[in-house]
C-alpha cells in the first residue's frame, strides 16, 4: 500500500512526460487525477491505520543485501500526519496552478517528482532510502524555481540547491556515523535503533545531523535560502517548498537525530533552543519589515518553523506534541498563503503591499481566505495553529520558562505584521487601477476551501491528530526519560 | 585447445582487426563506410558474449580471466560498442575515411582488454601500451584541426614521460623483488616497504599510474586532448580508457604491492583529495562543454581512486561499481554532445541554451547524466557514490569522505550551469525544428539513459558480482 502511495505520484509523472506536447491541458489533468488518487490512497491508510505504538504497513525487500540496505516503508503516527498533510498539499498545489503556465508538461512532471521524493521520506525505515527520497525531494526545486520562477529566480534557485545540497552532505556524513558505530552494518533503521551508542558519539553526532537537517527547517542562520527561494518560486512550489520540505528537516531532527541520539539530544537541546528563539522572533521582525507580501509569508515560516524547532528543543512531551502538530498546521497554513498570494498576484501583478489596498471589494474569497489565514498564523483560537502553539508554549514554560516568555513576544509581533497586511491589502480605500478584477474562481475556490476546512477541522477537535502523533511522542518521551 | 579458450574474446577483436583492415582495402570507398562501423560492432558484440559466456581460466599464468577481468572487459567493450554507434555518421561530419579510424578504436579496446586481464608487469605494460598509443592517435585524427593536433600532442608527450615513469618504477621493483609476476611479487615485497629501491619504485609507480588515470598534478594533458579529440574519441578516452587505467591500478597496488599498502594508502588519499577539489574547482570557469566534462571527469578520477584507498572488499567493489555506473553517465552525456556538434557545429556552452525546449528528449538525458555525474538519486551516480562514501568511511578516512561529499556539492554548481543553459535559458541558435539524431545515435541515448536508472535503482546488479571478483581477488 505504502509503496503504491509512491508510485501513484511518479507514474503520474512518467505519463505527463509522454503526452503529446501540442496538447497543453492534459498535463494538468493527468496531475490533478494522480494527486487525487495519491490523496484517496493516502486516507485509505489513514482509516486503515491502527491506534497503536510502532509501524506499521511494513513493506521491506532487500535492495543491496552486502551493504545491509534495505527497500523498506513503514508508516508511524508521526509519518501519518506528514503524508496526510503532503498529500492534501500536493493535490490543492496542483489546483493552485492550474491556469497560467508555461511548458506544463515539464512543471507538473517535475513536481510529481519532487513529491514522490516527500512521500518517501516520510515512510522510509532505511536510511540509505530516507538519504535518497531526501535528495530526490530537494533537487527538482533548481528547476522548479529556475524556470517558473519570479524576480532573482536564478540566484535564488542556485542559493536554495547549495544551501540544502551542504546540508545533506553534513547529513549523509552523520548517516555514516551512525552506520559504521558499534556492532553489525545495516542501514535498517530498526537495527540502528538497537545499537547503543557511546554518550561521546552521540554528543558529536548530533549536532552534525541537526544542522543537516536543519538547514532544510530552516534554522537560524541557516535559513537564508528560504525567505529568497519562496519569494522566487512559483504558487505551487512554494506551497510545496514551505508547507512540506520544510518539514522534512524536522521530520529527520525527530525521526534520525533524536530518536537515534536521545543523549546527544538532551546535551545539545537546550543551547539549539536558543538559536530557535531568533528564529521566531527574528522572523516575525523581519516580516513585519518587508514591503513585498511573498517575503512577508517567507519570513513568517522561517518563524513559524522557530516554533516547531523550539518544541523540539524542549523534549517535552507536550511541546513535541505541539511540535509535530504545528508541523501539520503551518503546512497547511503557508499552503493556503502562499497559494493566496500567487492568486492575488495573477489579478494584481503586484506583490508591493503599498501598491495594493481595498480588494475586498472586488475579491470577497480571496479576502476571507487570507483573514483566516492570518488568524491561523497568530494563533486564534478554534484552529490548528492555535492548539499547536499552546502546546510548545506549555511544554516550553516547563522546560525553560525564559525561552517560552521570549518566543511568545514572537507571537505578538505576528500578529501585528499579519493584521497590517491584511488591513493593508484587503481594507482601506479602494484603488482606481484595481477596477473590474474578480474574486477566485471555482477551481481556487476548491483549493483554498480545502485548505481552511482542514484548519477548521483540526482546531475544532485537535484530537484527531494529536492522538496519532501521541504515538510516536510517547514511545520517544518514554525514551529519554529512562536516560541516566 | 582449451589452454587458449581464455583468451578467445581477444582473438575474436583481433581477428575483427584483420577484417576491418581487409574490407578497407578491397571494398569500394562509398560502400565500405557502413560495412566497416557494421563489421567493428559485429566483433565487438561477439566478444561481449563470448566474455560473458567464458568461465574463470587463465593462461600460463600470466593471462587470467578472472571476476575483475570479466567485469572490466564487459565494461570496456560495452563502452567500445557504445562509441562505434555513436561514431557511426561521423564520417559525414568529417569528410574523412573512417578505416584507420576503427582500427585504431578496436586495438585501443585490446590494449585495455589485455591490461584487464594481464598477470605479469611485461604482459600489463605491453597492453598499456597497446592501449594508450592508438588514443594517441585518435586524438589527433583531425590534423586540419589545431586543437585536435594540439591535444595529440600533449597527449602524446605526457603519455610518454608517465609510460617512462611507470616502466622505471616497475624496473626497480623488479631488481628487488626479483619476480615479474604479480603474485610472486607479492610474496617478495612482504615487510619491505623501508627500502629504497622499494619505496623509489612505489612512488614512480604511483605518478606513472597518477599520469594514466589523471590525478592531479598528472592531469594536465586532459582538457587539451578532452577537447581537441573528436567527440566519439573523448567519450572512448573519459570511459574505458579510465576504466583500463583504474583496473591497473587495483591489479598493481591491491595486487602485486598489496604489502605496501599503508605506503601507497597515504599518498592515494591525498592525491585523491586534490584530485577532486581542483578537478571541480577548474571545471566551474569553463564556457566549453567537452573542457567543462574533462574536468569533471578529473574530479571524478579523484573518487574513484578512494576506493583503492579503502583497499578493502568493499572499497574494491565500489570501485569497479563505480565504473559500471560512471560508463553510461558519460557516455549518455558525450552522446548529446555528440548530436548538438552534429547540429549546431560547436560544443560552447551557449550551444546549448534552450534544448529541453527543441529537443525535449535530449534535454532530458544531458540533464540526468550530468545529474548522474554530480550524484543525485535515483541515478547511478548517487548509488556508486553512496557505495564509494560507505567504503572509505568504514576504512576510518572520514576526512576524505566529508571532502569528497562537500566536493560533489560543489560540483553540482557547474553541472547545474549547464542544466540553467538546456532548461532555462531561452533557445538560441538551436534549429527550431529540433535537434536531428541519427538511429546509431539514439541508440546510444536510449541504452546509455537505461543503464543510468537501471544501475541506481538495482546496484545488485552489479554489486554483488564485484564483490565476488573482488573477494575472489584478495
Amino acid at each position: 500500500m505504502l509503496s503504491l502511495i509512491l508510485a501513484i505520484p511518479f507514474a503520474a509523472a512518467l505519463v505527463i512526460m509522454f503526452l503529446p506536447r501540442e496538447r497543453v491541458t492534459w498535463p494538468r489533468w493527468v496531475a490533478l487525477a494522480g494527486t487525487l488518487v495519491g490523496l484517496a490512497a493516502t486516507l485509505s491508510v489513514w482509516f486503515r491505520f491502527q491506534l497503536t505504538q510502532g509501524f506499521q504497513f511494513l513493506e521491506t525487500a532487500p535492495l543491496l543485501p552486502s551493504l545491509g540496505i534495505s527497500y523498506s516503508l513503514a508508516l508511524d503516527g508521526m509519518g501519518l500526519a506528514m503524508i496526510l498533510l503532503t498529500a492534501i498539499i500536493i493535490f490543492t498545489g496542483v489546483l493552485a496552478s492550474w491556469d497560467h503556465l508555461e511548458r506544463p508538461q515539464e512543471f507538473f512532471a517535475m513536481l510529481l517528482v519532487l513529491v514522490t521524493g516527500v512521500f518517501g521520506v516520510f515512510m522510509a525505515r532505511d536510511l540509505f532510502l530516507f538519504f535518497l527520497f531526501y535528495e530526490l525531494a530537494v533537487l527538482p526545486m533548481y528547476l522548479l524555481i529556475g524556470i517558473w520562477g519570479t524576480g532573482r529566480k536564478e540566484y535564488s534557485a542556485m542559493k536554495l540547491t547549495l544551501y540544502l545540497l551542504v546540508g545533506s552532505a553534513l547529513m549523509l556524513v552523520g548517516l555514516l556515523a551512525l552506520y559504521f558505530s558499534g556492532e553489525g552494518r545495516s542501514f535498517y533503521l530498526p537495527d540502528i535503533a538497537a545499537k547503543a551508542f557511546t554518550p561521546g558519539f552521540q554528543k558529536l553526532f548530533f549536532p552534525v545531523l541537526f544542522l543537516g537537517f536543519g538547514t532544510l527547517a530552516g534554522f537560524w542562520p541557516f535559513h537564508t535560502w528560504s525567505p529568497d527561494g519562496h519569494a522566487s518560486a512559483p504558487t505551487a512550489v512554494s506551497m510545496l517548498h514551505a508547507g512540506v520540505l520544510m518539514k522534512l528537516g524536522a521530520f529527520g531532527i525527530l525521526r534520525i537525530g533524536v530518536e537515534l541520539l536521545p543523549q546527544g539530544a538532551q546535551f545539545w537541546a537546550p543551547w539549539l533552543g536558543l538559536f530557535t528563539l531568533v528564529n521566531i522572533v527574528y522572523g516575525s521582525l523581519v516580516a513585519m519589515a518587508q514591503t513585498d507580501l511573498k517575503y512577508v509569508v517567507a519570513y513568517s515560516s522561517v518563524s513559524h518553523m522557530g516554533i516547531v524547532l523550539l518544541g523540539i528543543c524542549t523534549l517535552h512531551p507536550v511541546a513535541l506534541n505541539g511540535a509535530v502538530l504545528q508541523m501539520f498546521s503551518h503546512g497547511i497554513m503557508t499552503g493556503l498563503f502562499f497559494a493566496l498570494v500567487g492568486m492575488v498576484y495573477g489579478r494584481t501583478h503586484t506583490r508591493i503591499i503599498p501598491d495594493m489596498g481595498g480588494l475586498a471589494k472586488q475579491m470577497p474569497f480571496l479576502a476571507v481566505a487570507f483573514t483566516v489565514g492570518g488568524l491561523v498564523s497568530l494563533g486564534l483560537p478554534g484552529f490548528s495553529g492555535f492548539v499547536a502553539e499552546l502546546l510548545v508554549f506549555m511544554g516550553a514554560f516547563r522546560v525553560h520558562p525564559v525561552y517560552a516568555a521570549i518566543a511568545v513576544t514572537g507571537i505578538l509581533f505576528t500578529a501585528i505584521y499579519v493584521l497590517r497586511v491584511v488591513q493593508k491589502i484587503f481594507f482601506g480605500p479602494v484603488r482606481e487601477s484595481f477596477h473590474g478584477l474578480t474574486d477566485a474562481n471555482g477551481v481556487e475556490k476548491t483549493c483554498l476551501a480545502i485548505l481552511m476546512l482542514v484548519m477548521l477541522g483540526v482546531g475544532v477537535y485537535p484530537a484527531s491528530l494529536l492522538r496519532v502523533i501521541n504515538l510516536t511522542v510517547e514511545p520517544l518521551t518514554a525514551l529519554l526519560r529512562s536516560l541516566p | 585447445m582449451t589452454a587458449w579458450l581464455p583468451l578467445l574474446p581477444e582473438f575474436i577483436i583481433v581477428a575483427c582487426l584483420g577484417a576491418v583492415l581487409l574490407a578497407d582495402l578491397l571494398l569500394p570507398r562509398d560502400r565500405s563506410r557502413r560495412v566497416l562501423a557494421g563489421v567493428a560492432l559485429a566483433g565487438t558484440l561477439l566478444a561481449l558474449v563470448a566474455v560473458a559466456a567464458l568461465p574463470d581460466g587463465s593462461f600460463g599464468g600470466v593471462y587470467a580471466a578472472d571476476g575483475v577481468a570479466r567485469l572490466v572487459k564487459i565494461l570496456v567493450l560495452a563502452a567500445l560498442g557504445l562509441v562505434v554507434l555513436s561514431a557511426w555518421t561521423w564520417d559525414q561530419t568529417w569528410k574523412r575515411p573512417m578505416g584507420e579510424f576503427w582500427f585504431l578504436l578496436l586495438s585501443a579496446g585490446l590494449g585495455m582488454m589485455v591490461l584487464a586481464s594481464g598477470q605479469e608487469l611485461i604482459t600489463l605494460y605491453i597492453g598499456l601500451e597497446l592501449a594508450t598509443v592508438p588514443m594517441v592517435l585518435l586524438t589527433a585524427y583531425c590534423p586540419a584541426d589545431r586543437k585536435s593536433a594540439e591535444g595529440g600532442l600533449k597527449f602524446l608527450i605526457l603519455a610518454a614521460v608517465g609510460s617512462g615513469v611507470l616502466l622505471f618504477g616497475l624496473s626497480l621493483l623488479y631488481a628487488a623483488a626479483g619476480a615479474t609476476r604479480l603474485a610472486d611479487l607479492a610474496q617478495a615485497l612482504v615487510g619491505r616497504s623501508l627500502e629504497p629501491m622499494v619505496v623509489i619504485g612505489l612512488l614512480c609507480v604511483l605518478v606513472g599510474l597518477g599520469f594514466k588515470v589523471a590525478l592531479v598534478p598528472f592531469h594536465l594533458w586532459v582538457p587539451d586532448a578532452y577537447e581537441g579529440a573528436p567527440t566519439p574519441v573523448t567519450a572512448f578516452l573519459s570511459v574505458a580508457s579510465k576504466t583500463a587505467g583504474f583496473v591497473l591500478a587495483l591489479r598493481l597496488l591491491a595486487g602485486a604491492f598489496a604489502a605496501l599498502s599503508r605506503e601507497w594508502g597515504m599518498v592515494l588519499a591525498v592525491l585523491a583529495a586534490a584530485t577532486m577539489t581542483l578537478g571541480n574547482f577548474a571545471a566551474i570557469p569553463q564556457t566549453n562543454l567537452k573542457r567543462l566534462l574533462a574536468y569533471s571527469s578529473v574530479a571524478q578520477a579523484g573518487y574513484l581512486i578512494m576506493g583503492l584507498v579503502a583497499g578493502d572488499t568493499l572499497g574494491l567493489s565500489a570501485l569497479l561499481y563505480y565504473l559500471a555506473a560512471y560508463l553510461p553517465t558519460n557516455l549518455a552525456a558525450f552522446a548529446v554532445v555528440i548530436a548538438i556538434e552534429q547540429a549546431s557545429g560547436s560544443t560552447d556552452l551557449a550551444a546549448y541554451a534552450g534544448l529541453a525546449q527543441r529537443s525535449p528528449r535530449l534535454g532530458l538525458v544531458l540533464m540526468l547524466a550530468l545529474l548522474s555525474l554530480a550524484g543525485i538519486p535515483p541515478l547511478a551516480g548517487f548509488t556508486a557514490k553512496f557505495y564509494l562514501f560507505t567504503a572509505v568511511f568504514g576504512q576510518g578516512y572520514v576526512w576524505l569522505v566529508v571532502l569528497a561529499v562537500l566536493n560533489s556539492a560543489l560540483s553540482l554548481y557547474y553541472y547545474l550551469r549547464v542544466i540553467r543553459a538546456v532548461y532555462i535559458q531561452p533557445p538560441e541558435r538551436l534549429p527550431a525544428t529540433g535537434v536531428a539524431v541519427a538511429w546509431p545515435l539514439a541508440l546510444v541515448l536510449t541504452a546509455t539513459l537505461i543503464g543510468i536508472l537501471l544501475l541506481g535503482v538495482f546496484p545488485g546488479l552489479v554489486v554483488e558480482s564485484a564483490r565476488q571478483a573482488v573477494q575472489h581477488l584478495l
